[in-house]
């Protein structure tokens, strides 16, 4: 069976792609906040990136360091053509199970 | 901008056990937010988060090798924790045996974690750290329901144990253990030091 994107991996491959150039641990936990209304920790980002980065859906590069963090690199995200991919796919199949359930649609309750 | 570092233990934690690859961006990203508007119980939440998600990554990637060092861990500490406990209950009596017992307890946790560290890697003290947790968990439960309770045959449950017994069984297992374990870790790291060290400078 084919590796799909769980939930909250969908979640970091699309927040990861709304922010592009500026992909990095704070703004990637501030959008899925802002987004979902979830909360999420740091470190579960992270974590989530680095399984995502072993499958070859995003890859990474180390970025400058600042005083402001400590002296510390930041670590930049992008997703790549095999993450798009996989993104779409999931996309489809969801919209695809989506329709036709009457209670799923707009307006009712 | 807020002046202040984030807590140095919680940033030795994680530079002790967080993961490799990403331990130096996520650092950074804590010290950023801490240091723009974020409060202390945020940044422990999110040491907890990290060490937590760290355990359970190790754990899951290497199960034998876990097992071998929870076993370790485990033959360390209890076997150290009666040997002292027990010459100190030749010359103390009562309850306040249990107040002198729990600098021994830290002695026997920290040395089991300094013992898992140097053989297992730091990874496996923070598995073995939440091993302890988890088995105190147990056991609290275990006593709660179950009528074990060796040393105090007519104690039918948790309820009927003694407070000060009971006080010092919360704080050797819950708090002493798994600090002493940690901490222990930390001291049998060769690269702890240094590296915690500029975070703070």
């Amino acid at each position: 069976m084919a590796d799909r994107p769980g939930h909250f991996d969908l979640m970091i491959l699309l927040a990861v792609l709304r922010l592009d150039d500026d992909a990095y641990g704070i703004p990637i936990s501030a959008e899925i906040e802002t987004t979902t209304g979830r909360s999420v920790a740091i470190a579960s980002v992270y974590a989530a990136l680095e399984r995502l980065e072993s499958k070859g859906w995003v890859s990474s590069r180390v970025g400058e360091s600042t005083a402001e963090r400590g002296g510390r690199a930041k670590r930049y995200f992008r997703v790549t053509g095999k993450g798009i991919r996989q993104a779409r796919d999931a996309k489809r199949a969801l919209v695809k199970m989506w329709r036709g359930i009457p209670s799923l649609q707009e307006g009712t309750t | 901008m807020r002046p202040a570092f984030p807590p140095s233990l919680g940033m030795k934690l994680l530079v002790a056990f967080a993961p490799e690859r990403t331990k130096e961006a996520l650092c950074g990203d804590l010290i950023e937010e801490y240091r723009r508007r974020r409060s202390r119980v945020w940044f422990w939440r999110q040491v907890a988060v990290a060490l937590v998600l760290s355990a359970t990554h190790e754990a899951g990637s290497k199960k034998l090798y876990t097992i071998r060092a929870l076993l370790l861990g485990y033959v360390v500490a209890t076997g150290l924790c009666y040997f002292t406990t027990s010459l100190v209950a030749l010359f103390v009596s009562g309850y306040k045996a249990y107040v002198v017992f729990l600098p021994f307890v830290f002695f026997s946790a920290a040395a089991s974690g300094w013992a898992v560290q140097r053989s297992h890697g730091k990874p496996m003290v923070l598995v073995f750290a939440a091993f302890c947790i988890a088995l105190s968990i147990a056991s609290f439960a275990a006593y709660a329901w179950l009528p074990i309770y060796p040393r105090y045959p007519t104690a039918a449950n948790l309820r009927e144990i003694p407070i000060p017994v009971l006080a010092f069984f919360a704080a050797s297992d819950f708090v002493v253990g798994p600090i002493g374990v940690l901490l222990g870790g930390l001291l049998g790291s060769p690269g702890g030091n240094s590296s915690s060290r500029s975070l703070v400078c």
